[in-house]
């Protein structure tokens, strides 16, 4: 409907892509709606609530999570198969969003946003008056 | 040990004694080869019929560290364990029941069961193994088996010993 998960290339930052010294990584994200609001789920693990920024400007949804790259403290690895680093992944918000009331919370490695329709796209039903 | 039956399989075929030592070396290869797929194979099957976390796994001397990535899913539904030097983690990740009457209109997240057997760098104490589950990362932390750290073999130089060399 309203939102609109940018693509890597749009967003200019790819999953892995390497950006002044660091690796930015791309969530997973679900998107699903319900009558009053759309819901974004992303897949953040390993993020920390105050480290995670979120950001709307022009139309534009900037979720990023600041993450310690990972760290040789537990010996050596003899298995790496996920990357260790920054979220970043941008969505385009119509108008049809309440942007001021857009509300995040973090929970089990999950970031879910909720945004809240503007009250002219939401459903109402409208009375029948007889004369 | 392994490589016993390898031998005897080889020697069987042909026979041939100027061969002895090629057929040592390719019996060595085998068994290294078959030893190291068993752990991808199972993962390969795994990964058809369900997902598995990514994994990190590190180790120091006396320790095994195991890092995997599941976010989203209720510790209670996940069930590791360990037999020697595997280790399986396994359950499932649910999917909010207020989504099923909504209209989903983009999907990347993956759910239902999950499972991921691995084989650990070494043996480790089964009775050791501690879990902790933060932030959708859930970190499993293993000590080695006693017997499986290296070990410096001290050799004897005894008389006796020195007499038995051809």
């Amino acid at each position: 409907m309203t939102l609109e998960a940018t693509m890597p290339q749009e967003a200019a930052v790819s999953p892995t892509e390497h950006t002044r010294g660091g690796s930015y990584y791309r969530p997973n994200v679900d998107i699903f709606e319900l009558p009053g609001e759309l819901v974004v789920k992303a897949d953040m693990p390993g993020a920390k609530m105050d480290e995670i920024d979120i950001q709307f400007e022009d139309g534009s949804l900037v979720i990023h999570a600041h993450l310690t790259t990972r760290q040789d403290t537990q010996g050596p690895f003899s298995r790496k198969e996920y990357g260790v680093g920054d979220y970043y992944r941008t969505f385009r918000v119509s108008e049809q969003i309440d942007a001021s009331r857009i509300s995040a919370e973090y929970t089990a490695g999950i970031l879910t946003l909720h945004l809240p329709k503007t009250e002219a796209v939401k459903p109402r039903k409208i009375q029948v008056e007889g004369k | 040990m392994a490589m016993i039956p390898w031998k005897n399989k080889t020697s069987e075929g042909t026979g041939a004694p100027s061969l002895a030592e090629f057929r040592s070396e390719v019996s060595k290869l085998f068994d290294s080869f078959l030893r190291e797929p068993v752990g991808t194979l199972s993962e390969t099957i795994n990964a058809w019929n369900r997902w598995g976390p990514a994994l990190d796994v590190s180790q120091t001397d006396t320790t095994v560290t195991v890092h995997a990535e599941l976010p989203g899913v209720d510790p209670n539904e996940i069930e590791v364990t360990v037999t020697g030097d595997r280790l399986t983690i396994a359950g499932e990740k649910k999917e909010a029941s207020e989504r099923t009457d909504q209209d989903v209109f983009h999907r990347e997240m993956k759910y239902g069961s999950f499972s991921r057997t691995i084989q650990l760098p070494t043996t480790v104490d089964a009775n050791e193994v501690s879990a902790d589950y933060a932030n959708g990362v859930l970190t499993v932390s293993l000590k080695k088996a006693p017997n499986s750290a290296a070990r410096k073999i001290p050799i004897s130089t005894g008389m006796g010993s020195a007499s038995n060399t051809p």
